[in-house]
């Protein structure tokens, strides 16, 4: 009995690990799929951790926390993709830069709404809702079907993944390339924002600067791990959440393995699943290439 | 004809022109948020403008840290050189500033003359490794080298961590640090009364060999032939993943050099978390100063004075030295976008 509690609280500590990671994977998903490579989902992620924070400890209620969350990602996402898309830029580096700026404002906001001395003020975060697991969880989870029923049964979803496979097609039958990606970072970063909410809301109940420390990335390498579908992101993210679980347990026991080494349990994960298991994992065709309309 | 001439000249006043005015924009957006969190632009620019130049000792503070930032900057610039994004010159930083503490603990009795030179290689090294690192997994499993050199700045930094609490900790002693390191291995002092230490000269002839070596040499012409398209690189015959792995080699030693300049010219003893962000400080000054090593020599002057100016502040009022990433980050894709020559050619069409 005590080895079966001992499994299931593994598990449900695995699943609240993976919970933050697997909105960002959903929304980068979603992003990429319409050829979008958001390398700023770091900095995203954190802004949707701050705003959570700040919306619920003005409003008094984590949902509403929640929401600004989302639409503060949200917008984010929306003007870095138009950047990228009417800019024609590097991606990469224009993601880099986003993660830069959002490290910076929200370490200079938080500062000045919550001083740097004081001790943080109480905030009413996520209670847990069944299973000793809160409402978010459920929701991310359902998410993946959500996302999978979209993507391969509905309209909106083919001609997002047509946009990013094959945008000439797109155009061919009158339909906006840009556009649709612009939709789809929206949606993304709406998704990426709940992500950064639930991490800072989920457990800790407040804000700690830089809390996202490169989730951003791994919930990228997931996406190509889980080879750009929505069950395959899921499992990919369950593997790199019980990675992070992993290294709590390693952490509270009293272990021989000196804590630095678990704490690069997730890291280490990510880079080898980069280098065994992603090489042959095709994203879209027209991932992260700017689009040109041809005339 | 003549409008051709002045067409151009306008062009080339523009390419200098657009650093600038880059920056001012970066530094304007910066000034709004500085007003929202109730703040004054001015009275806080000041403040950094004099924490940065203010006298002797300040110049000399922001040298001091635009030497580290030219080795982070040319990390940058000599991978994406060659086609590559590496964003993991903080954590080539810790590993070459782990590897040259190392060298200027343990060797003792060497004269400065061999204990120096000794104790940089190995810095060098220990950055070059990790990037190496990222070539073998780039070039043999083609793996994403912006990920990995993320998920190694995590590495290297809970790495030094465990070193500094375990290994190499200051025995006896209460605290997270290495010994000092013996004087020996101290840079040498260039400005009496300030720290400014010869970095800064190897850094300005750093600078000089990588311009050298990239403009001047069949083999730094093959690599950026690799980094504009290895397609064509390779159908010319040459070795693309050699290419990369040396790019890598070279770029991680650059990263690695910049710690070895804060063990060996600064701090003198390795700490946790010691670098304010340099690794990272590295993108913007290479990615605004073009690449190239008078450009990148400039913008490290200016980011060297936008830290030691935004240390001094966080000191002097309520503004946090994080406005410098807001600065920075702006900097980067304003530079990125363009922006510039989009506001110029709307303003001449009209």
């Amino acid at each position: 009995m005590d080895n079966f509690n001992l499994i299931g609280n593994l598990l449900l500590s695995v699943i609240r690990t993976a919970t933050p990671i697997l909105f960002v994977a959903l929304g980068l998903l979603v992003m990429q799929s319409s050829g979008i490579i958001n390398m700023g989902a770091e900095g995203m992620m954190l802004l949707g951790a701050f705003v959570g924070v700040i919306g619920t400890y003005w409003t008094g209620n984590v949902w509403l926390g929640v929401l600004c969350a989302m639409a503060a990602s949200g917008l984010a996402s929306l003007l870095f993709s138009y950047f990228a898309l009417t800019f024609q830029v590097n991606q990469v580096v224009l993601g880099v830069a986003f993660n830069i700026l959002f490290g910076g404002v929200t370490t200079t906001l938080s500062r000045s709404v919550f001083g740097l001395n004081s001790a943080p003020p109480k905030i009413d975060g996520f209670h847990d809702a069944l299973f000793g697991l809160p409402l978010p969880v459920y929701i991310a989870f359902g998410l993946v079907l959500a996302i999978h029923l979209f993507f391969y049964r509905t309209k909106p979803g083919l001609k997002i993944r047509a946009a990013g496979e094959y945008p000439q097609a797109v155009e061919v039958v009158g339909l906006s390339v840009v556009k649709i990606r612009l939709l789809s970072s929206l949606l993304g970063g709406l998704f990426i924002g709940f992500g950064g909410a639930f991490l800072s809301l989920g457990q800790l109940d407040f804000f700690i600067e830089n809390m996202s420390n490169g989730r951003g990335y791994i919930a990228l390498a997931a996406v190509s791990f889980g080879k750009f579908t929505p069950i395959g992101t899921m499992l990919a993210v369950l593997l790199f959440g019980g990675g992070e679980a992993l290294q709590y347990r390693l952490q509270a026991g009293n272990s021989i393995i000196p804590y630095q080494f678990a704490l690069m349990i997730p890291y280490v994960m990510t880079i080898i699943a980069l280098a065994l298991f992603i090489r042959n994992a095709s994203g879209p065709a027209a991932l992260g290439k700017p689009y040109q309309k041809s005339h | 004809m003549s409008e051709k001439i002045g067409n151009k000249k306008l062009g080339q006043v523009r390419e200098i022109a657009k650093p600038f005015i880059s920056v001012f924009l970066a530094l304007l957006c910066g000034g709004i948020i500085i007003e929202i969190i109730g703040e004054n632009m001015g009275n806080i620019y000041q403040i950094m403008f004099t924490g940065a130049f203010g006298n002797r000792i300040n110049i000399a503070e922001t040298l001091i840290k635009s030497t580290t930032l030219i080795f982070t900057g040319m990390s940058y610039a000599f991978a994406y050189k060659c086609g590559l994004i590496n964003i993991g010159a903080e954590g080539q930083l810790y590993m070459g500033a782990a590897l040259s503490t190392w060298i200027g603990v343990n060797l003792t009795g060497l004269p400065a003359a061999v204990h120096i030179p000794v104790a940089l290689l190995a810095g060098f090294l220990g950055g070059a490794l990790l990037g190496g690192l990222v070539g073998w997994l780039k070039t043999r499993f083609d793996a994403n080298e912006v990920i990995t050199t993320v998920m190694l700045n995590y590495v290297a930094q809970y790495l030094v961590s465990w070193l500094v609490t375990g290994p190499m900790k200051e025995q006896p002693g209460d605290f997270p640090q290495t010994a000092m390191t013996q004087e020996s291995a101290y840079l040498l002092n260039i400005l009496p009364g300030t720290r400014l230490h010869m970095g800064f000269v190897l850094a300005i002839i750093a600078l000089v060999l990588y311009g050298v070596f990239l403009w001047h040499t069949s083999s730094g012409y093959e690599m950026r032939i690799v980094g504009q398209n290895n397609k064509v690189a390779a159908y010319a015959g040459m070795n693309v993943k050699g290419n990369v792995m040396a790019a890598m080699f070279i770029a991680g030693g650059c990263g690695g050099l910049a710690g070895a300049m804060e063990i060996l010219g600064v701090q003198h003893r390795l700490l946790q978390n010691f670098s304010s962000g340099y690794g990272f400080d590295g993108i913007a000054v290479s990615l605004l100063g073009s690449n190239n090593p008078l450009g990148i020599f400039l913008s490290s002057i200016l980011f060297g004075a936008l830290k030691s100016g935004g240390n001094a502040v966080q000191m002097f009022s309520n503004v946090p030295a994080a406005i410098i990433n807001i600065i920075q980050a702006l900097v980067i894709i304003f530079v990125v976008i363009d922006l510039v020559s989009k506001l110029w050619r709307k303003k001449m069409v009209k």
